[in-house]
């Protein structure tokens, strides 16, 4: 070949050849998540209402939060060979610190980590002298630290900001039958919901000091007056410090004060909006108002502090869609407002951005957007 | 027959004396005793949710239903942030016991109504479909005299890409409510007569017509006392070769 065409004209064929594999390379390559055409929006409530949330992206497995490679792209294209990713098995609770958002796994055991500021997946949970065995309700500290509820093992385990396992709280001895554990904002407090059971009357509240592991005191009792619980599911720390609790046997969300006195109960049995079915994790936001999910319902319900229903978002599908769920479970608001609600049979996290901020707004949006200009991937 | 003997010998245990004696004679005439004779009590079981420990009486039994038949509810509250039309209440998975009336707005399956609460929560974790234990999958067996409901446009044979397997017994199929209602008999009922024994196929609508699926509760009984609520406990294989012609 090279005695044929002189080398000069070789370069050139060479170049013209490189050009025109990557004009076809580029014609009929994927398109990357911003270059494809976006829908409109979807806000909720609908018109005419007055737009509260957008509904903003899912979240199903490690691409969505790093996404492939150019490099992995090409190699796709030209050999076939994929580069693995990893999805969501059955996801059951989420927690969100700072732009990175915790996702426990029940049937993979992890606590799955989309942290978008590093642009990176890991799983947490993979250490062999304490393997998590059953995450069910998971929260996060200020300061990233990592409280898990593990079911099975009836411990709470703690991870450190980095994911490295710290210590563990509890143990058999302690809990019946664990569902969820909250820490409160200023990381002291650790709230772990007893969720007791069918055969036994230990539905209760723990609290225990974050910070020494030691027990405090207790709140509640099996039962269903104004303090007592059945198969409580979960706790969420809102306005004033109150303690959130979903009493699920009881089909009401039972609000205590920051040490554990009861102050009311709002919702009950029933199919009509402000009532419960199946309430599962519940949340608070920054201005204090409560998000319950609704497995039942297939959808998660707003209620201002005092209990008072404002909206709700999502109902039941067997066609996965944005807002559509069939098992939904976890929910959390994270510090800018932005709503993470997980459902178990599509393995899913949806994520809703309030209105009032912008898509590159907010710890998720500037680490998904970032400010500065994006330097090209090599 | 065994399924039979069983429920007598229940019946019997709950009232001894000359109600036990005429509820044996009923039973082998094969007539089904429903004098309060308790072929399954739910309040001994795990599914009674109400009990309180140590005393187990519940004030009002209605308690114990409401865990799983949520009732409509009174009026609900109005939301402050968005208008909904009234009376509008949420949609729930399919209406449990109620065999789908004309008309009922269920999304997904009853599965979805077990599911949710057996998540590892409060009781044990179900991972949804395997082999070993199939959930939400179309019966394969056949359908002797199955014509779909007129209007639905369906072939006279179901034919929605699951193929018709003879290793499983023929299900039966009725018209209850307007609805095609099918059922895999278990031994013991006249054809055509579907039991409280039998095993449930819930019915799925498509463009092709009814498929009746294998849901949670076609081999558990929620309410019995059973082991694990299965149906069908005895027998090596038991709950399996209700339908596995094997």
């Amino acid at each position: 070949m090279n005695s044929i065409i002189p080398g000069t004209m070789m370069a050139g064929v060479r170049a013209l050849a490189a050009a025109l594999l990557a004009a076809g390379l580029a014609a009929c390559g994927p398109t990357t998540p911003e270059r494809a055409e976006k829908p409109a929006p979807l806000v909720f409530p609908s018109p005419p209402d007055e737009p509260r949330f957008v509904y903003e992206r899912t979240l199903r497995s490690s691409i969505d939060v790093d996404p492939l490679s150019k490099e992995s792209e090409l190699r796709l294209m030209l050999t076939g060979e994929a580069t693995t990713a990893e999805g969501l098995v059955k996801p059951y609770a989420v927690a969100v610190h700072q732009g990175k958002v915790y996702v426990s796994d029940t049937v993979d055991r992890f606590v799955k980590v989309f942290d978008f500021p590093n642009r990176k997946y890991y799983k947490i949970g993979d250490d062999d002298r304490e393997p998590l065995a059953k995450p069910l309700g998971i929260d996060v500290d200020s300061a990233g630290n990592l409280y898990v509820a593990d079911a099975t093992r009836k411990y709470v385990m703690v991870y450190d900001a980095s994911g490295k396992f710290a210590r563990k709280i509890g143990g058999p001895k302690s809990f019946e039958r664990l569902s969820s554990v909250t820490v409160d904002p200023e990381g002291n407090r650790l709230y772990v919901v007893d969720i007791g059971g069918v055969t036994s009357d230990q539905h209760q509240v723990q609290v225990f000091d974050a910070k020494s592991g030691n027990h405090l005191f207790n709140i509640g009792k099996r039962g269903g007056e104004l303090g007592e619980f059945n198969l409580p599911r979960d706790l969420a720390v809102g306005k004033e410090g109150r303690l959130y609790v979903v009493d699920g046997g009881n089909f009401r969300v039972q609000v205590f004060d920051h040490d554990g006195k009861p102050i009311k109960a709002f919702g009950k049995v029933g199919k009509q909006p402000g009532q419960f079915s199946r309430p599962k994790e519940i949340a608070t936001d920054p201005q204090g108002n409560v998000y319950v999910a609704d497995a039942a319902f297939g959808n998660f319900q707003i209620f201002d502090p005092e209990g008072e229903l404002l909206m709700f978002i999502g109902d039941r599908s067997e066609r996965e869609a944005p807002a559509k769920y069939l098992l939904p479970a976890g929910i959390a608001v994270d510090e800018d407002g932005r709503v993470y609600f997980v459902d178990q049979w599509f393995r899913r996290v949806d994520v809703f951005r309030p209105a009032a901020i912008k898509e590159n707004e907010g710890y998720l949006g500037r680490a998904i957007y970032p400010p500065e200009p994006k330097a090209e991937k090599k | 027959m065994r399924i039979m003997v069983k429920r007598i010998a229940a019946t019997r245990r709950k009232f001894p004396g000359s109600m036990g004696a005429i509820s044996v004679l009923l039973g082998a005439l094969g007539i089904f005793v429903a004098s309060g004779s308790s072929y399954s009590d739910i309040r001994n079981t795990k599914h009674n949710l109400a009990q309180m420990h140590p005393e187990m009486v519940v004030k009002d039994e209605k308690d114990i239903c409401i865990f799983c038949h949520t009732p409509e509810g009174a009026a609900g509250q109005a939301p402050g942030w968005a208008r909904v039309s009234a009376g509008a209440g949420f949609v729930q998975y399919d209406d449990i016991g109620r065999l789908g009336r004309a008309g009922s707005r269920a999304v997904g399956s009853t599965s979805m109504a077990c599911l949710s609460c057996h998540d590892s929560t409060q009781a044990i974790g179900v991972m949804t479909f395997s082999y070993d234990h199939p959930v939400g999958v179309p019966y394969p067996g056949t359908f002797p005299g199955y014509a779909p409901m007129s209007g639905s446009g369906a072939p006279a044979s179901l034919t929605v890409g699951v193929p018709r397997r003879f290793d499983f017994r023929p299900a039966q199929v009725a018209t209850v409510d307007n609805r095609k209602v099918f059922w895999v008999p278990t031994p013991g009922g006249a054809v055509g007569t579907r039991l409280r024994s039998d095993l449930p196929l819930y019915t799925r609508e498509s463009p092709d017509g009814e498929i009746p699926y294998i849901e949670c509760t076609s081999c558990h009984d929620p309410h019995a006392e059973t082991r694990t609520f299965l149906r069908v406990v005895e027998g090596g294989g038991g709950i399996c070769l209700a339908c596995h012609d094997k």
